[in-house]
């Protein structure tokens, strides 16, 4: 019987690709990150204040990630800013090589900023590497104060979390006391940001937390 | 979640292994898979016993062997290396929940017998 050792990473042909996505990144001194969240979290309408905030001051590059449509690369567009949408066509998040295939077609040497806007899904898109230097993600108060232990990875591998919707804190049951204290818990290094793509309150600082991250990369 | 994907590319790993090493019967595969890499036993052991019936000739005998890693932190505070259980990332020497993983995220195939 012989035994044959291989010790082979099975998310390495994603990771391959991810890294050689980071190498470009870099290569154009682009910052990218990759915004995660629930489907209705408010990913799109928080996408869209950042860009009017930002847009005057930073070349910003988006690439929007659905099954099915391009309803939300129709509303970046109206922006003003280039957007290229990925449909899936049923995978439940995207990857690195659907990154790098859009990226042929972004003007890279041109942008400071990318912002990718995966599927709507609180589960896979934390477990796969798009290249990105940041992961983000959204959740709304709308969905409960309970989910960062229902969900441990995306909240662990988050680097901000953007909590949307609290214009409507009222009108819920969020607890944001609890929810405060269970992501010192999970992810203590996390930035958390309250905010609401509706009324606009919060943005100032999300926005200042985007420029001074790439002000550090540069 | 995607375990049929990644089974996909394991099947692929050991079809081109097993040529390259004169192997024509597969009997063992070992899978590291740690418990917060997002990706289910169960559902890797249905992938396998399916793609399995599609190549019955090298791998018609073979049987799957998964070994779980535990989630091993780091504490950055006082250096101390814990288990966590139930997603609590506190370190139990000195409370601080400053640490880093260092197992637990682990997905490959380590290594597949056969003659």
């Amino acid at each position: 019987m012989k035994k044959i050792e291989l010790i082979t990473d099975l998310l390495d042909a994603n990771d391959v690709l991810a890294q050689q996505n980071y190498n470009l990144f870099n290569k154009y001194q682009i910052t990218v990150l990759n915004l995660m969240g629930t489907p209705g979290a408010g990913k799109t309408s928080i996408l869209e204040k950042t860009i009017n905030i930002l847009k005057k001051d930073l070349n910003i590059g988006i690439i929007e990630g659905d099954l099915y449509t391009t309803k939300d690369a129709q509303r970046i567009d109206a922006l003003g800013v280039r957007v290229i949408q990925i449909n899936t066509n049923g995978a439940c998040h995207l990857d690195a090589g659907m990154i790098a295939k859009a990226c042929i077609n972004m003007p890279l040497a041109d942008l400071d900023l990318l912002i990718i806007e995966n599927v709507g899904n609180l589960v896979c898109p934390a477990e796969f590497f798009l290249g990105e230097h940041y992961k983000v993600m959204v959740l709304s108060v709308t969905e409960g104060n309970d989910k960062p232990w229902k969900y441990p990875l995306m909240f662990r591998e988050s680097t901000a979390i953007l909590l949307n919707k609290i214009d409507l804190l009222p009108y819920t049951d969020f607890d944001s006391n609890q929810f405060e204290s269970d992501i010192k818990q999970l992810n203590p290094a996390a930035q958390v940001f309250p905010i609401s793509a509706n009324s606009g309150i919060g943005f100032e600082g999300w926005c200042r937390w985007i420029q001074e991250i790439i002000k550090k990369q540069n | 979640m995607h375990e049929f994907d990644i089974m996909h590319g394991v099947i692929r790993l050991l079809q081109q292994a097993a040529q390259e090493n004169n192997i024509k019967n597969i009997a063992k595969v070992q899978l590291v898979v740690g418990k917060f890499a997002g990706v289910l036993p169960d559902a890797l052991q249905m992938a396998f016993s399916i793609y399995k019936n599609t190549l019955s000739s090298l791998m018609g005998n073979a049987v799957l062997e998964i070994t779980e890693c535990d989630i091993i932190c780091r504490c950055t505070n006082c250096s101390n290396t814990f288990s966590v259980r139930n997603s609590i990332f506190v370190c139990p020497c000195c409370n601080s929940t400053s640490n880093t993983i260092i197992s637990g995220r682990e997905l490959y195939l380590h290594y597949f017998e056969g003659e």
